[in-house]
């Protein structure tokens, strides 16, 4: 019996090539530029390389001073000597790691440049984080304590700057008149990981800038790694019983002088929405998912309505189709199996057109180097919810009709 | 004619609403990119008031906290720099110098009017690295800098805000902030145009103002045309040994201005992009149900061929029909459309949006006569005999 839906399906699908074809390609459009701007938003929150643990993983970057009674706020990462304070100190057991913001110079190389990201970091941040070294290896304590002037380098500045290939452990990289000494090479990493991704990484004892200064705001950023995933919400709790004890920043400006001070440990995700939406304690992470989903849902709004408008008047067609199954002797519920099964293969169809065009777009885009090291991945979770959306319109538009048309009284039907 | 048209397609409006909905988010959709369109491109249209080409920009890091000490560096710096022939003129400038992310603003105020404008702390040779007009009075020089005022140079935009019709040169202009602490302002000349964040930025306010010796460590060069990285290398090399804690780093202002170019055009091409397979999408729907309809119809058309209309008639009778429904989905898209310039929405001006409007609306117009062209000339060449037969 499936079979011979299956048969009568591909027959009228044949027969209409232009609607199918309108239909198809509203479905399988769709779903491709959703599931390819998914993997994209999927690429920017998710864990990835080298920030494997990112799920289970505290952000403190961002600590914003506001002066409730001129309304002025400020804001900024963290100082160094902060991490040190606050931070390390926490008693949950966690690794906490330092990395300053990255910042760009320019490496000259017999006379064309190289411009590079560069980062200073404690010796933690290589235990947080789970780079793959080609070669060579991380700095440790002990590199910092004897203050040794090394740096890691990834993939792409050891092809410029020594040659593809060849080995770099050893050799000596000048950046602004001081000579560095490369210890280790790591595969790089997309600049979309905010956090970790940098062309050179140097040990913060090799930063010009002074790291004992005891000011709250500064250049640096914490990594925090709970020993225990389930420590998350503890050193969360603990973070906030510290940070209400923090005294804002005295300044003898009388246009700021802040007097309320925020900053908390934040898992990855909403790091960010604080930062773009949120006010006060508030995190702005439902604001922004909300707004998300609106400008998914309007997007999608079109197509859907298009795919009912084409539904409709399909059915409208087929109405004579209808009369004479029904005179013949086929029940309501045979009549609308057929259309459920119709609808679902073309939904299918669709799907499977979306799946070929997105991982195409999805593997040109990591084939480009549009952004260097970019891993965006395909997304089965909202294809698969797409593909259950557009089933959903597909049976309301195509076989609610057909059902209410099998009811009707056959003269009725075969008058349509 | 019409207005029978309208009554066809009024009385069969429940079966035409989804083609309605259609026609109004297409609308929607097509009024948001044209407005966004017509927008950067009048912003694109109007003159920079600045060249890139030649100009270097330096990120200089003393990593000192000492005032004093980096007034004493920077001279240093400036003394060096006289000694290249490759550059031609510089100036030290605030950390918001063209095309960089940082931005400064203050409130200024003119008789009790407040109005917000960048402020960019320049050297006096500012306009010749930058290659800068200046349209009324004049650029300030080293001996203004020590009078009762301080001079600054001021877009037109910002004049217009602040004065009006009236003439800005020699106005005085107390700074919200700074008027009761240090000396006022006196504008002493005033430039027309300043894109400095990119080529699609509108006409804004910016304020020039004398550079004060301490935290204005960056700075633009020009320099001679055909210098590359090997100059660039020297330089920086030879600056770097004058102190041995100083970073620098040297950017060309045209690829800096380029990256702030991209982070408009992208967004606008991929949304652009996205537009256009939504909108083809909905053409081919449309095309679809038309075709249906007309089919549907065809003892109607046979009728009206037996009465005598012409095949022309028949053809605008159906291209008319379609327009009307696409007419009833516009209304309600306009009446969406129009709240923005009422509103004042985005602070964007009222011409925008309508110039946006209509384009959106010839859009769909054209949209709606190429799909329903050729299904209308296929009704249109139906013979009556045969279609009556049927039945």
């Amino acid at each position: 019996m499936l079979f011979n839906y299956l048969k009568i399906t591909l027959a009228v699908l044949k027969r209409r090539k232009f609607f199918t074809f309108i239909s198809l390609f509203g479905i399988s459009f769709t779903l491709t530029i959703l599931v390819v701007v998914t993997a994209f938003f999927d690429h920017l929150v998710s864990a990835g390389y080298p920030e494997v643990n990112r799920d289970n993983s505290l952000y403190v970057w961002n600590i914003k001073e506001k002066d409730t009674k001129n309304g002025g706020s400020s804001s900024g990462p963290v100082s160094f000597s902060f991490i040190n304070t606050y931070i390390r100190t926490l008693k949950t057991p966690a690794k906490v790691a330092a990395v300053s913001m990255f910042n760009t110079i320019n490496i000259y190389l017999n006379n064309h440049k190289i411009k590079v990201m560069y980062r200073y970091t404690d010796a933690n941040f290589w235990e947080v984080t789970s780079f793959e070294f080609l070669e060579g290896k991380r700095y440790t304590a002990q590199n910092i304590a004897n203050n040794d002037y090394v740096v890691v380098i990834n993939d792409n500045v050891r092809d410029q700057y020594v040659g593809k290939g060849q080995p770099a452990v050893g050799k000596m990289l000048e950046v602004d008149n001081v000579k560095y000494r490369i210890i280790g090479v790591v595969k790089g990493c997309p600049v979309t990981r905010l956090h970790t991704s940098s062309d050179l990484y140097f040990p913060y004892n090799t930063s010009k800038a002074d790291l004992k200064k005891t000011r709250l705001r500064g250049d640096y950023m914490a990594l925090i790694l709970p020993n225990n995933p389930n420590d998350k919400l503890k050193l969360q709790e603990e973070f906030k019983a510290v940070a209400s004890k923090i005294k804002p920043t005295k300044t003898d400006d009388k246009w700021f002088n802040p007097d309320k001070l925020y900053v908390f440990a934040d898992t990855y995700f909403v790091s960010f929405t604080r930062e773009l939406k949120g006010s006060g304690d508030g995190d702005g992470s439902t604001l922004i998912i909300s707004i998300l989903l609106g400008v998914v849902l309007l997007f999608m709004s079109l197509p859907a309505i298009n795919l009912v408008n084409v539904n409709m008047s399909r059915i409208m067609e087929r109405a004579s189709e209808i009369g004479v199954r029904k005179a013949f002797g086929a029940s309501s519920k045979t009549l609308v199996m057929q259309f459920v099964i119709e609808n679902i293969i073309l939904t299918l169809i669709g799907g499977v057109i979306a799946l070929i065009l997105s991982s195409l777009v999805i593997f040109y885009i990591n084939q480009s180097n549009l952004i260097a090291y970019i891993d965006l991945s395909f997304n089965w979770k909202v294809f698969s919810v797409a593909i259950l959306v557009s089933l959903i319109f597909g049976l309301l538009s195509g076989v609610y009709p057909a059902w209410r048309m099998s009811k009707l009284q056959v003269v009725d039907a075969l008058k349509y | 004619m019409i207005k029978h048209l309208f009554k066809l397609i009024w009385k069969r409006r429940k079966s035409n609403s989804l083609m309605m909905t259609e026609i109004f988010f297409s609308f929607l959709i097509l009024f948001a990119v044209c407005s966004l369109g017509v927008y950067n491109f009048q912003n694109y249209m109007t003159p920079a008031g600045l060249e890139t080409n030649n100009v270097w920009v330096a990120f200089i890091n003393f990593n000192t906290s000492s005032d004093t000490a980096k007034a004493e560096y920077k001279e240093l710096i400036s003394q060096q720099l006289k000694r290249y022939r490759e550059v031609e003129s510089f100036s030290y400038t605030s950390s918001n110098a063209p095309f960089t992310f940082s931005t400064m603003s203050n409130s200024l105020s003119y008789n009790k009017k407040k109005v917000s404008s960048d402020i960019v702390s320049v050297e006096p040779d500012f306009p010749k690295a930058m290659s800068m007009e200046i349209t009324q009075g004049r650029w300030f020089t080293k001996g203004d800098i020590a009078g009762n005022f301080v001079p600054v140079v001021i877009t037109k935009h910002l004049a217009k805000e602040l004065f009006s019709t009236e003439d800005a040169v020699g106005k005085i202009i107390g700074d919200g902030e700074e008027a009761a602490v240090s000396k006022k302002m006196k504008v002493v000349g005033v430039v027309d145009y300043y894109k400095h964040k990119s080529d699609f930025q509108e006409l804004d306010n910016t304020l020039f103002r004398p550079s004060s010796d301490k935290w204005d460590d960056t700075m633009v060069l020009k320099v001679r045309a055909g210098s590359g990285a090997e100059e660039e290398a020297k330089i920086v090399r030879e600056l770097a040994r004058l102190g041995k804690d100083w970073t620098i780093e040297i950017q060309q202002m045209g690829e800096m201005k380029s990256n702030r170019n991209n982070l408009v055009l992208v967004p606008v091409l991929i949304l652009l992009i996205i537009c256009g397979f939504l909108v083809f999408n909905v053409a081919l729907g449309m095309f679809g149900v038309l075709f249906q309809t007309i089919n549907r119809r065809k003892q109607e058309i046979g009728v009206r061929r037996a009465m005598g209309a012409t095949k022309g008639a028949i053809l605008w009778h159906f291209i008319g029909e379609t327009a009307v429904i696409a007419t009833f989905g516009l209304i309600l898209g306009l009446f969406f459309a129009i709240q923005f310039p009422l509103l004042n929405v985005f602070d964007v001006e009222a011409s925008v949006y309508l110039f946006g409007m209509l384009l959106a609306v010839i859009a769909i117009y054209v949209l709606v006569g190429i799909c329903a062209f050729y299904p209308s000339r296929q009704a249109s060449v139906l013979q009556p005999a045969v279609v009556l037969h049927e039945e």
